[in-house]
């Protein structure tokens, strides 16, 4: 079921051209997609689109005008352009729904052609990958249309001041919710035995009620979605409050897998149309037209000496094309990696359907971390140019960022650090977070596990003011855990989680020397930082009674 | 025009603007910039849209991330030879940040008022305007005041009190003299506040199309301040060189340079307009103005340099016209000083109500506005 909307009514043309478009690459290119529904639209509805990630009915907020208005003032300007933007509208029920994709009508009939390519590519991607298909939604569009008309009710009862000051906090905490959620079974208590006295009947009630009384499993296990946690359990909330943050979970949850599979997404869909370009036999004016608005955004923008950020087209492209090349030569597996000598590695017969199977599969099960972890081979590097490097800096401003490494195996790390949770740190709530000092305050611990292999401490000539240790502490020498949280943004944060959680909030958290801090709040206006364990020379002062000495021979 | 069925958007595009405004008064520190980079005249230019930025935890910037190109370790990542891809500059470009966004006419004027510490302007003369109405009806009048609806109605009435209206008969149309009625009429004063804004403009040889364009500027932007403090003003366009002569909108701002200049002729064209005669013009009627009424306001824009005979004569037929006149503003298009022209004026009449400027890029044309039209501080 494909169709092509204009002005709000069915193009037949360009139906007809959709339609031949989408049978070809369902038939040679094997791919499975629910019907799709194309909008073609100007400037000024694509950009009030893309403010809303691609749904009509979106619960109003002023953030929308904004991203609007910046939307539409970079597409004038010419900073950068949106082709196309397609939304996760199919559902998982028997009955299926179709994918809803807005295209900018400013394109002339072939770029307009390979973005129904490329838009074919993502349906795929949504119906296929096993992250997306994990998250999916029954009936979105009127789910969005429900939570919209829920919070006008509600607006309309309570006003729209203390609704927009609830959405703006809830905002903030978009990104703190579990990308990698576990099921856990639960564990039903026993029954009681029919053999049971009244005295031991007494004992267990009152450890039942004890326990309610003292909350000490408040949660049982480690939370990693704090939004979730906060509306379900935050005791100081009206039911309109708990409704509207649990709507606006709701969103957040639906719409946070896809910054994890972007790079697939991307790439996956660019190799679609890029085939269809060379396979179709498109007449000739169209294919040089097609291949100029290919190479312009595979590459970076503005070519200048060096640019920042990887464009995820063009390393999701490369990454796909070097697995259709290898599996479709054959040239993978153990007998390969053991081969030495360079010539045989060059791939030769490559059989495409092969490749095309492999980047199939690959497509359905991998993410973005598993795609680098396990197909960024040194081999890959070598063929990509070695063109990337690692940078940081110590300010914002970009005159401070300087390049710190080039080598391949520190920038396969930094690129897996930065696809692991959509690039922003994991927060969790330990057991018994939530009932901290019994006193109903909350408890956040910044989760730095694991991450030694991926990153190394590294030595810094001045430290600088926020996370840094004050002179009072011992430091061997300065140097910095590049894990540590921005100050500023952490600061503010932590007042948005007070005005919803309304008690005390602690954070433990690292600075910028390496030792553990907390950073507490309780007014709701200033924030307090301590280390959480202080300094105690406990082995100096018993080496000092061992020998005798005093401390100033030190 | 809105080809999907619902505008996703709506109100939220007012609720930003609210938004924005709330934080501006109660001077919260989450207003920041968004900047994007626009190519105008071969230059990278920045443009800043504001912004309300929601906190949200992320690593700070010493956490890294990968970049694409040429470089060795340890250099910078954008040299500073001038290519500083998207580095802020140091505030040199206030009136590119101001229009990042979209301006409309109240906004534009809200900022003038704020930043240039605009006075709001109070009308000097007022004009009582005569209206008449005619709220009732009564038994006696002039003929010419009579109303025949009500005087039928009234007939009607007493016939069938009378009982002489009947479905059966027709109806006899007989008026009597206690049918009659007339209009009752009432004078009302209504305070007209209007001002006249003359613009005078300098249109010889020696001004560059850099000065007009700033001249059309201003203009239009006094234009905008003085809609904003009258209900009703009147342009009037004059232009000249070594002749003057009063021009149509349309064309005015399509004029080019050439010829000579004085001054003279300009006042002997607002002298004419006063007295009622005639003068030298290119629009379709004479315009006469009786300067008790209302409030005039004469912007004059030139480079300064008339011939030195006529000077003496010019500042004498000026202190003529400053006695009717509200605002006298000069504005003189050089890049520093006054000519003798301008300070001889400002000594002979160093009295509030003629205003100096000087501007000759665009930058300094909001100085002139607040010279113009500013608050005095002492």
């Amino acid at each position: 079921m494909i169709k092509v909307f204009i002005r709000g009514m069915v193009d037949e043309d360009l139906t007809k051209i959709a339609r031949d478009i989408g049978s070809f690459v369902e038939k040679k290119y094997k791919l499975t997609f629910p019907g799709v529904r194309f909008h073609i639209l100007d400037i000024e509805e694509l950009s009030s689109i893309v403010a809303t990630s691609g749904w009509a009915s979106f619960p109003q907020h002023w953030s929308l005008g904004q991203d609007y208005l910046i939307q539409r003032r970079a597409h004038q300007l010419g900073d950068w352009r949106i082709f196309e933007l397609v939304v996760d509208s199919g559902s998982t029920s028997k009955k299926k729904e179709p994918v809803e994709a807005y295209i900018y009508a400013g394109n002339r009939l072939t770029d307009i052609k390979l973005v129904m390519a490329h838009v074919f590519g993502h349906a795929h991607e949504f119906e296929n990958n096993w992250r997306l298909k994990k998250s999916k939604l029954e009936a979105p569009t009127g789910q969005f249309f429900k939570f919209q008309s829920r919070i006008r009710e509600i607006e309309s009862k309570v006003g729209v001041e203390e609704v927009e000051e609830l959405i703006d906090s809830a905002y903030s905490l978009f990104n703190l919710i579990d990308l990698y959620p576990t099921k856990r079974i639960k564990k039903k208590p026993l029954p009681p035995s029919p053999l049971e006295t009244d005295e031991e009947r007494r004992k267990r009630l009152m450890k039942k009620t004890e326990k309610r009384g003292k909350k000490e499993d408040l949660p049982k296990h480690r939370e990693y979605d704090i939004l979730q946690f906060l509306f379900k359990n935050g005791e100081l909330l009206a039911p309109w409050e708990r409704e509207v943050l649990e709507i606006h979970y709701k969103i957040a949850k639906f719409l946070s897998p896809i910054r994890i599979t972007q790079i697939l997404n991307e790439g996956f869909a660019a190799l679609v149309d890029y085939r269809y370009g060379a396979e179709a036999h498109l007449p000739i004016g169209e294919v040089f037209d097609y291949m100029k608005h290919r190479t312009a955004s595979l590459f970076q923008k503005r070519q200048r000496q060096r640019s920042v950020g990887v464009n995820p087209y063009a390393l999701g492209f490369a990454l796909l094309t070097y697995i259709m090349e290898k599996w479709g030569a054959g040239q993978f597996g153990f007998e390969y990696e053991g081969e030495s000598c360079a010539l045989s590695r060059i791939p030769q017969d490559i059989d495409w359907e092969k490749g095309w199977d492999k980047v199939l599969e690959v497509v359905a099960t991998n993410t973005d971390y598993t795609l680098i972890d396990t197909y960024f081979t040194f081999e890959f590097w070598n063929r990509i140019g070695r063109n990337l490097f690692t940078y940081s800096g110590e300010s914002w401003e970009p005159k401070d960022w300087v390049i710190e490494k080039r080598d391949f195996q520190t920038v396969k790390n930094v690129l897996l650090f930065r696809t692991y949770n959509g690039g922003s740190p994991r927060i969790y709530i330990p057991k018994g977070g939530g009932n901290h000092n019994n006193k109903g305050e909350l408890y956040l611990v910044h989760d730095t596990e694991g991450f030694e292999d991926l990153l190394q401490p590294k030595r810094v000539a001045d430290p600088r003011t926020g996370l840094i240790p004050t002179p009072e502490e011992k430091v061997p020498a300065p140097f910095i855990t590049q894990l540590t949280l921005d100050p500023e943004e952490t600061v503010e944060t932590l007042k948005e989680i007070y005005s919803i959680w309304r008690r005390s909030v602690h954070l433990e958290t690292i600075n910028i020397g390496g030792k553990k801090i907390i950073m507490s709040i309780s007014d709701g206006k200033t924030v307090n930082t301590e280390l959480k364990e202080k300094t105690y020379d406990y082995y100096e002062d018993e080496f000092i009674f061992l020998i005798g000495g005093t401390k100033q021979g030190r | 025009m809105i080809n999907l069925s619902i505008d996703p958007i709506g109100p939220a595009r007012m609720r930003y603007r609210k938004k924005l405004d709330k934080a501006r008064k109660k001077e919260i520190k989450r207003l920041r910039y968004a900047q994007l980079l626009a190519i105008k005249k071969g230059k990278l230019v920045p443009v800043r849209i504001p912004i309300y930025h929601i906190p949200k935890i992320k690593y700070g910037p010493w956490a890294p991330s990968v970049g694409t190109g040429l470089g060795e370790e340890g250099e910078k990542v954008f040299p500073s030879t001038g290519e500083g891809g998207s580095g802020r500059e140091g505030g040199t470009m206030p009136i590119d940040a101001i229009y990042g966004e979209e301006l409309g006419k109240k906004e534009l004027i809200a900022w003038m008022k704020e930043e240039l510490e605009l006075e709001f302007l109070k009308p000097a003369k007022t004009q009582l305007r005569e209206k008449l109405k005619y709220p009732a009806i009564s038994k006696r009048g002039d003929a010419s005041l009579l109303d025949l609806d009500e005087t039928i109605e009234a007939m009607i009435e007493r016939q069938v009190t009378e009982k002489k209206l009947k479905p059966e008969t027709k109806m006899k149309i007989k008026i009597e003299e206690e049918d009659l009625r007339y209009r009752f009429p009432k004078i009302t004063y209504k305070t007209d506040r209007d001002a006249i804004l003359i613009f005078i403009r300098d249109v010889s040889g020696s001004i560059t199309p850099q000065e007009l364009e700033l001249s059309y500027a201003l203009s239009l932007l006094i234009q905008l301040w003085l809609e904003e403090c009258y209900p009703r003003v009147e342009m009037v366009y004059i232009a000249h060189n070594a002749e003057a002569w009063e021009d149509t909108e349309y064309n005015y701002y399509r004029l080019r340079s050439g010829g000579g200049t004085a001054f003279i002729p300009t006042y002997t064209i607002i002298r004419a307009m006063f007295e009622g005669k005639d003068y030298p013009r290119k629009t379709p009627r004479r315009r006469k103005i009786t300067p008790d009424t209302v409030d005039i306001y004469v912007v004059q824009m030139t480079d300064g340099e008339n011939t030195y005979s006529e000077r003496e004569e010019a500042i004498n037929v000026v202190g003529l016209l400053l006695n009717h006149v509200t605002r006298f503003c000069y504005l003189e298009e050089r890049s520093s000083g006054y000519g003798t022209f301008a300070t001889k004026l400002k000594e002979k009449f160093p009295i509030d109500k003629l205003r100096l400027a000087r501007a000759i890029n665009m930058e300094e044309i909001w100085d002139a506005m607040r010279k113009f039209f500013g608050r005095k501080t002492g």
